[in-house]
C-alpha cells in the first residue's frame, strides 16, 4: 500500500518536473555602440585586406588561401575548415583554372578548429570563423565570403570538401543560433563593402544561451499533489496497520476463545456419554460424579463466556460493571473457592481460605465474583502441581481486600505488568503450553478501574500475589 | 493392547482413560509431556494419544521423541488446537492422526481402531478365534470359517466377547463383565448386561434358544467352552 503511494507520488512528481520543464533561448546582443565600434574596426581590415585579397588572387601566389590574408586582418586567428581532411592530401587544394594547375597549402599549424560552413542553392556559402574575441569583446563575427566571388574552378573542390562534414559544431556553452536548420541570410549583416571580386560582407550573429528552468506553479503544484498523495499513503497505511492488527487481536481472540472452549466440550461430551453408560448400568455414583465433571465444565465455559462477552463490552467503551442487589462478599468469595476446589484438588494443588465470617454487603457482587474467579482460573492453569494457593479477604480502609497468593511459578519481572494487558501472557515456557485467552488478568484489572479499586501483582519470597483492592463507595 | 494418554486436562484425560479400558484396552496416563515420555520408555505402550498444549514438553516435542524410539509407533494427536496448520504440523512430524476437540466417546473409539487396524495392530495381536467364529476386531466383525458368513460387532460386544475368550472354560461374572466392558459396578437390577449377550447369542449361536457358545451359568454369569 505504501509502496504503491510512493510510486504514485513518485510518478506525479516526476511529471510535475517534466511538464513545469522549460527552456528558455538567451541572446547576448551588442550595444549599438559596440557594433559601430566593430563596424569601423572590421572596415578597415576589410579595406585594406581586399587589396592584399585581389593581389593574392591576381598573381597566383602559392601562399595559403586565403588565411594569409585574412590573418592579417588583425584578427588573431582565421581558419578555413575541414580542408585538410577531404583533400588528396592533408594541406593541400588542388584546382585548374586558367592559370594552370593551382593549389593552396593549409599549413597544418592554421588548422585547429572546425567551425561551420554550409551550402545553398545560390552557390557556396563559405563561413570563416574568427576567433575575434579579443577585438569584439564577446561577440562571435562572421565574414561570409560571396559565392560570385569563388572562381569556377575552386567552386566543386569546395564543394565536396564542404559537403562532406556538413555537421554544425557548437562551442562549449555557446550554440550557433544558425545550427543548421537557420538559412544562412538570417545573420544580421552590418555592413557590406563593394569589391570587384565580389562584396565583402561583415554580420555578425547573435550569441545565444540555453538555458534551463522550471514553472514554479506547475511544480510547486506538482509537489503538493505528491505530498498530499504521500500523506494519503501514509494515512491509509496506518489505518490499514491498525485495522489489521485489530483484525489479527480479533482473529487471535475467536482462535484462543474457541481453542478455550474446545477442551471443556469435550469434556461434557465425553462425560455426558459415561454418564449416560452409567446410568444404563444403574450406577447412579458414577453417573453422579460424570454429572458433577459436566457442572464444572459448565461453570468452565460461563466464565469463558462471561470473559469474552466483557472483553467485547469493555472494547466497544460500554460500562461492564453492574450493580447487583447487596451481597456479602466472603459469601462471594466462598462460592468462588467452593467451585474451584474439586480443579485444584485434581491438579493436586493445596488450598486455603481466609475470611470473616462476614462483611459489609457489597454491591457489585457479580463483577467481585468474576475478578476472584479469573484470579483463581489463574492459579488452576500455571500454579503446577505441589503448589498451595490462599485466599484472603479483608476489609480495610472503607475498602474489600482480596489477596490471591500461591508459591508456583513465579512471573519474570519483565511480564510484571504486561500480563494485565488484553491477549499478554508470561513468557514463561510452562504458560505457553497451557490454553488460555489472555484475557482474564486483563478483564480483572479493568473491572477493578471501573469499581474505583485496583489489581496489581507482588511477588517475593518465591509467592505471587495478586492484590484486589476495591472501596465500598463504588 | 497398551494405549498411553498423554493430556493435561484431568477431566478429558479421566474420561479416555475409562472410555479406553472399557474398550479392554490396557491404558497408562500422563499428565504432561515429560511424564509421557517416561511411561513411553517404561511402558512400551502400543498406541499412543497426544495432546499437543502440555506443560513441561509439547505434543510436538514429545511426538518427536517418540519417532526418534519408535518410528512405526501409532501416535494420535488430540487436542484443541484446530487449526489446518497445527494439523498438517501433527501429522508432518509424525502424527498419524489428528482428532480435533471437541470429540465424543463413538468418534475417539473409531478413530483409536481405525489407527489400529490402519498401522496393523489389529492383525499382530488381536484376532481371535471364538468358536467357529473368527473375531477381528480391527474391522469390528466375525466371520465364520463353514460358510464365510460374516456378522458386525459393536465394540461392546467385541470387549464382552475378549473377556468371555480370555477367561476360556471359567465363568466370568456379571460383576466382572460390567467392571471390564463398562468401567462401572455392577448393580443387580440392570438389564443391560442382559440385553448385550441376547443380541451376541443371536449373532453368533446356531440356535439363540439353546446357546452353545455363551452359556449362563445361573445367578452367576457366563461360560465360553468350546
Amino acid at each position: 500500500m505504501l509502496w504503491f503511494t510512493c510510486t504514485i507520488a513518485a510518478i506525479v512528481f516526476a511529471s510535475a518536473i517534466y511538464l513545469g520543464k522549460r527552456e528558455r533561448v538567451h541572446v547576448q546582443t551588442p550595444s549599438h555602440s559596440a557594433l559601430l565600434e566593430h563596424r569601423k574596426a572590421m572596415s578597415n581590415v576589410l579595406l585594406k585586406n581586399e587589396l592584399q585579397w585581389d593581389e593574392a588572387l591576381r598573381h597566383q601566389v602559392q601562399e595559403y588561401f586565403p588565411l594569409k590574408e585574412i590573418t592579417t586582418m588583425g584578427v588573431k586567428n582565421v581558419y578555413l575548415l575541414n580542408f585538410h581532411k577531404n583533400t588528396g592530401s592533408q594541406d593541400e587544394i588542388r584546382w585548374d583554372n586558367e592559370f594552370g594547375d593551382q593549389k593552396i597549402i593549409i599549413p597544418q599549424d592554421k588548422i585547429q578548429s572546425v567551425g561551420e560552413h554550409f551550402v545553398t542553392k545560390e552557390g557556396i556559402h563559405c563561413y570563416l570563423k574568427a576567433d575575434s574575441r579579443d577585438v569584439f569583446s564577446s561577440q562571435l563575427f562572421v565574414l561570409e565570403l560571396d559565392s560570385s566571388f569563388l572562381i569556377p574552378a575552386l567552386r566543386p573542390i569546395l564543394e565536396k570538401a564542404l559537403l562532406v562534414d556538413s555537421k554544425p559544431v557548437g562551442v562549449e556553452d555557446v550554440a550557433w543560433i544558425n545550427d543548421g536548420n537557420q538559412k544562412p541570410g538570417r545573420y544580421q549583416e552590418i555592413w557590406t563593402i563593394p569589391s570587384h571580386l565580389g562584396d565583402w560582407k561583415l554580420g555578425y550573429r547573435y550569441v545565444h544561451e540555453r538555458r534551463t528552468f522550471y514553472h514554479m506553479p506547475t511544480l510547486i503544484g506538482g509537489a503538493a499533489l505528491s505530498l498530499l498523495l504521500l500523506l494519503s499513503g501514509l494515512f491509509a497505511a496506518w489505518h490499514l496497520r491498525t485495522i489489521q492488527r485489530r483484525a489479527a487481536q480479533q482473529t487471535s481472540f475467536v482462535n484462543r476463545a474457541s481453542h478455550e472452549l474446545r477442551t471443556p466440550l469435550t469434556n461434557l461430551l465425553l462425560h455426558s456419554d459415561l454418564a449416560k453408560d452409567a446410568l444404563e448400568l444403574g450406577d447412579v455414583k458414577n453417573a453422579g460424579a460424570h454429572l458433577q465433571s459436566m457442572h464444572e465444565e459448565t461453570q468452565r465455559l460461563a466464565r469463558i463466556a462471561d470473559n469474552i462477552l466483557t472483553f467485547a463490552s469493555s472494547s466497544h467503551g460500554k460500562a461492564v460493571v453492574s450493580q447487583t442487589q447487596p451481597i456479602d462478599p466472603v459469601q462471594v468469595l466462598r462460592e468462588v473457592y467452593d467451585s474451584f476446589q474439586p480443579l485444584w484438588e485434581r491438579k493436586n494443588i493445596t488450598h486455603s481460605f481466609t475470611a470473616p465470617s462476614s462483611l459489609r454487603p457489597f454491591t457489585a457482587g457479580d463483577a467481585l465474583h468474576q475478578m476472584v474467579a479469573n484470579l483463581c482460573s489463574n492459579v488452576e492453569k500455571y500454579a503446577g502441581a505441589g503448589s498451595h494457593v490462599r485466599l484472603e479477604i479483608s476489609e480495610r480502609d472503607a475498602a474489600l481486600e482480596i489477596v490471591v497468593s500461591d508459591n508456583g511459578t513465579p512471573i519474570s519481572d519483565s511480564m510484571a505488568e504486561r500480563i494485565f494487558l488484553p491477549f499478554e501472557r508470561s513468557d514463561n515456557s510452562l504458560v505457553h503450553a497451557v490454553s488460555g485467552t489472555g484475557l482474564g488478568l486483563a478483564i480483572s484489572r479493568d473491572l477493578a478501574t471501573q469499581c474505583g479499586g485496583s489489581l496489581t501483582l507482588r511477588q517475593s519470597d518465591g509467592i505471587k500475589s495478586f492484590h484486589l483492592v476495591i472501596p465500598y463507595c463504588s | 493392547m497398551k494405549i498411553l494418554i498423554a493430556e493435561d486436562d484431568a477431566l478429558t484425560r479421566s474420561a479416555m482413560e475409562k472410555i479406553l479400558r472399557a474398550e479392554g484396552y490396557d491404558v497408562v496416563a500422563a499428565v504432561d509431556g515429560l511424564d509421557a515420555m517416561h511411561c513411553f520408555q517404561r511402558d512400551s505402550p502400543d498406541l499412543v494419544l497426544l495432546d499437543i498444549m502440555m506443560p513441561g514438553l509439547d505434543g510436538y516435542a514429545v511426538c518427536r521423541r517418540m519417532r526418534a524410539f519408535s518410528p512405526q509407533l501409532p501416535v494420535m494427536f488430540v487436542s484443541a488446537k484446530s487449526e489446518e496448520m497445527d494439523v498438517a504440523h501433527g501429522l508432518q512430524i509424525g502424527g498419524d492422526d489428528f482428532l480435533r476437540k471437541p470429540f465424543g466417546k463413538s468418534e475417539l473409539l473409531a478413530r483409536v481402531h481405525a489407527l489400529i487396524r490402519r498401522s496393523g495392530l489389529s492383525e499382530k495381536s488381536n484376532t481371535f478365534v471364538f468358536g467357529p467364529w473368527l473375531i477381528e476386531p480391527g474391522i469390528l466383525c466375525a466371520k465364520r470359517a463353514i460358510d464365510n458368513e460374516v456378522c458386525e460387532l459393536t465394540w461392546r460386544e467385541l470387549s464382552m466377547l475378549r473377556l468371555l475368550h480370555q477367561h476360556l472354560g471359567n465363568v466370568v461374572t456379571k460383576e466382572e463383565f460390567i467392571h471390564h466392558c463398562w468401567g462401572f459396578e455392577y448393580f443387580p437390577e440392570s438389564r443391560t448386561l442382559d440385553q448385550h449377550v441376547l443380541n451376541l447369542r443371536k449373532k453368533l449361536e446356531l440356535d439363540p434358544a439353546e446357546p452353545r457358545l455363551i452359556r449362563t451359568v445361573r445367578g452367576v454369569g457366563y461360560v465360553y467352552d468350546v
